[in-house]
């Protein structure tokens, strides 16, 4: 490009670039200086962002169509990871579709394990001693932060701070180890089952929970070192991506999308499940809806996580951990020997599985995103007739582009690990 | 930033039936002859006719008393006997009151379902679902092109008589079926050769 | 031993064969025809070593393995903690992944591939330049895992050649290195002329 002559005293340019209202239209792209003073005019350039690119949020692809580097549509097409979770629920039965149910949300999988547990057990109507509750609420917190670890890694990341993402893999793997030492494996342990738990946990996991959480705030506080008072990443997030709560709750935002927007809903609040409301912990609300304020409010919840944990290890009650219905859970190993009934029971559940009365039940928790809801329908058969998986990210992403509108193309990527999507939950 | 004190919900769940709100509301609306109404697990599931489904939910967004105003899922269950095959159910949450509501509608595949995307944005990627996935006739649909399978694809999988099938999973007993006819073994006579015939 | 000349010129015999004990003309001391072995350490005294280019062109190519990003699903989050302080993949040379698939040569395919994804694994494949690998991480990109049914392919090695598969689901990141390990034993024992495709 020629260097652009400069403007006479009365506003014409020595050559003849043509003037419109008073505004030199010079072809896009040529000297900064005039750029402010050009209207882009109605072109706008639709790029492809994705499925394959290095914001590690999974396979998403968003196509955006920009006026230079301001979005001004942007239409998120998902379907990339779709696996078909729905069918094959119907044609595994209920507790072989545990392992199914980790590979949905793999950030946090007992958590999945639990919503599914929790529906099936209501529509069995059996009840789960407390101690499996607490241990439940243990693992379910734990992986919770697990979660939010990956959150805060990946998204600090794409925001250019490649320490976060080091420290977070650090406590991590504390707590994958924990999950090793329970069920053997680090992910995805299928921990957490219908009717009660895979097994009761070793002795040694009070005191490796223990460990963790007498240095896990310390911890939160070097991430928050980091990045809450950062000038860069404030300047980054705050005022980006505001979503403001009535839209948040029309588009069916939950989790901390939602909460950054104001709203105070927590299913562990709202529909207590597995001895919640026992538990001492406060649900952090965001003010403005920006991407700072869900930022603040995940690590606060990281922090309350790590609350719940702690009361839940000291009053955690002796007892069994599985439900005694012996029609759902299989019974102890030295009971088979001796009566003929628990025999046929294990028989039958190993065989054919539990059959649920027919009906429909909704059940949710509150998954590191949001809502996930599990509407589950039996017909009387041992497999699921129909398990609809409620998954908040799908909800969550369909506000992307309403966040995203009139931002910056880099500024995408900050509102994309805002919502903290995973994309398991919205492509099952 | 603040945080929310101890008891943020309004009423203690469980205590009553989920969705009671909307009984008078839809009562007002639709001919009592013409509701379902259906109580399971301490949750009410409402069935309406089609045509009134529009009115109904706008109601229940908009009237103070029932504020259903957070769409948590639209979903599908189908029941291929059935002339009606699918039961469309609609959950709608009050955030105000603590509130779930289930409203169903029964349609067959030629039904014409009204889109509710414009009462609640959130709705316009579950009705895309639910057409990908069950071939829902939906009208008034901002976008309604498949979602979570590829653009031509055929057949809509969820349906009840679609059969999901990767691949067979290859015992010593049934390798043959990666073969091609003629080069299958012949000690294995045919009625016996593979436990599943390939697609 | 000296293989210097007076004047420091380096003087390599000219009769260089490995010394034979027991032959007929084999040197009554040992040391005065050097042994290929000790030619070879007074190389290395002088900083010379002898290899073959195939070699050495192995040795570069598998010990700077640049992967591309290609997680996928669960195996992608394994595949962070393989690259991450505690299971570290850049002790293998494999630490710098790429966005671009131009600028890589190793495709590790972590996690499912759906239906909708198959397309751009081959694109994302065809994109890379030769030599090229792919490590199919995981037990459904290597054979549709646990998913058999309309929406996974079962398999990658439908879609693009594979050189190693890991098993498990997730494989711990140990199985990941594992892998690496493995790929680059393969990739030593790659003959260069076999690379030009």
């Amino acid at each position: 490009m020629a260097i652009l002559p400069p403007i006479k005293g009365d506003g014409t340019p020595a050559i003849g670039v043509p003037i419109q209202d008073g505004i030199p239209r010079i072809h896009p792209g040529g000297q900064g200086e005039f750029l402010d003073k050009i209207e882009m005019g109605e072109e706008l350039m639709e790029i492809n962002m994705g499925p394959q690119h290095p914001s590690t949020h999974g396979v998403l692809r968003l196509v955006l169509s920009l006026d230079g580097e301001r979005v001004r549509a942007c239409r998120p097409d998902i379907g990339y990871l779709h696996t078909g979770f729905e069918k094959s629920f119907e044609s595994h039965t209920y507790q072989q579709c545990i392992p199914l149910t980790d590979r949905m949300d793999y950030l946090a999988p007992p958590i999945n394990n639990l919503g599914f547990a929790l529906a099936v057990e209501k529509l069995l109507g059996v009840e789960i001693p407390p101690r499996g509750q607490y241990i439940r609420v243990i693992v379910a917190e734990l992986s919770r932060i697990a979660s939010h670890l990956i959150w805060l890694g990946t998204h600090a990341l794409d925001l250019g701070a490649t320490t976060a993402f080091m420290y977070c893999w650090r406590e991590r793997d504390k707590i994958l180890d924990i999950m090793e030492w329970i069920s053997g494996v680090r992910m995805m342990t299928s921990f957490i089952r219908v009717g009660g738990l895979l097994a009761d946990v070793p002795d040694e996991f009070v005191p490796m929970v223990r460990a963790f959480v007498a240095e896990f705030p310390q911890r939160v506080d070097e991430y928050e070192g980091l990045l809450t008072a950062n000038p860069i990443f404030r300047q980054r997030t705050i005022g980006l991506g505001v979503l403001d709560s009535a839209t948040a709750i029309s588009f069916g935002c939950s989790g901390a999308t939602l909460r950054g927007s104001g709203v105070p809903y927590d299913v562990r609040r709202a529909l207590p499940y597995s001895s919640y409301d026992k538990f001492e912990f406060d649900v952090p609300v965001g003010v403005r809806g920006d991407v700072y304020d869900r930022y603040l409010v995940r690590v606060r919840e990281m922090r309350e996580a790590c609350r719940i944990v702690e009361q839940a290890v000291e009053g955690l009650p002796g007892g069994p951990v599985n439900t005694p219905d012996r029609k759902v859970m299989l019974p102890p190993r030295a009971e088979i020997d001796t009566s003929m009934e628990s025999l046929i029971h294990h028989f039958k559940i190993s065989t054919e599985g539990f059959r649920p009365p027919a009906g429909r039940v909704y059940s949710a928790v509150e998954s590191s995103r949001g809502e996930l809801g599990f509407l589950m329908v039996s017909d009387g058969g041992n497999r699921p007739y129909r398990c609809k998986v409620r998954g908040p990210s799908f909800s969550n992403l369909s506000a992307l582009s309403y966040m995203v509108q009139d931002e910056l193309v880099a500024d995408v990527v900050a509102v994309i690990g805002s919502i903290d999507i995973i994309l398991g939950d919205v492509d099952r | 930033m603040s945080t929310v004190p101890r008891s943020v919900r309004s009423e203690p769940a469980g205590s009553v039936v989920e969705g009671q709100r909307a009984v008078p509301l839809i009562h007002r609306l639709v001919p009592a002859d013409q509701i379902e109404a259906v109580t399971e697990h301490g949750q009410l599931t409402i069935f309406i006719p089609v045509d009134r489904l529009l009115a109904v939910v706008a109601a229940l967004r908009t009237d103070s008393k029932a504020a259903y105003e957070m769409p948590v899922t639209m979903t599908c269950v189908d029941w291929p006997e059935r002339d009606l095959r699918y039961d469309v159910l609609y959950l709608l949450r009050s955030l105000v009151y603590n509130d779930l509501v289930a409203i169903g509608v029964r349609a067959s595949e030629e039904t014409e379902i009204p889109s509710l995307a414009a009462l609640y944005p959130g709705m316009e990627w579950h009705e895309r679902e639910c057409f990908d996935l069950f071939g829902l006739r939906i009208v008034n649909h901002p976008n309604l092109i498949r979602i979570l399978l590829p653009d031509d694809w055929e057949g809509h999988p969820l349906r009840k008589d679609y059969v999901s099938f990767g691949e067979p999973v290859a015992f010593t007993h049934n390798l043959e079926w990666a073969l091609s006819p003629q080069d299958r073994p012949e000690y294995l006579p045919g009625a016996v050769r593979g436990s599943v015939e390939r697609p | 031993m000296g293989l210097r000349s007076g004047d420091g010129a380096l003087e390599i015999p000219a009769l260089v064969r490995a010394a034979q004990v027991g032959r007929a003309d084999a040197p009554a001391f040992p040391g005065v025809i050097p042994s290929e072995r000790d030619l070879v350490d007074a190389a290395a005294q002088e900083g010379i070593f002898t290899t073959t280019v195939g070699k050495v062109v192995a040795w570069g190519r598998y010990s700077s393995l640049w992967p591309a990003l290609f997680g996928l699903a669960c195996c992608a989050i394994e595949m962070m903690g393989a690259s991450n302080a505690r299971f570290d993949l850049s002790r293998f040379g494999a630490e710098v992944f790429r966005a671009s698939p131009r600028q890589a040569d190793l495709m590790i395919v972590a996690g499912r591939v759906s239906q909708k994804m198959g397309p751009v694994l081959r694109q994302i494949y065809d994109q890379m330049p030769d030599p090229k690998w792919v490590i199919s991480m995981g037990a459904c990109a290597s054979c549709g895992g646990i998913f058999n049914n309309y929406a996974i392919i079962q398999g990658v090695d439908k879609v693009v050649p594979v050189d190693v598969y890991i098993p498990g689901c997730p494989p711990r990141p140990e199985g990941l290195l594992d892998a690496v390990i493995k790929l680059q034993k393969k990739i030593a024992a790659t003959p260069v002329s076999s690379l030009r495709e």
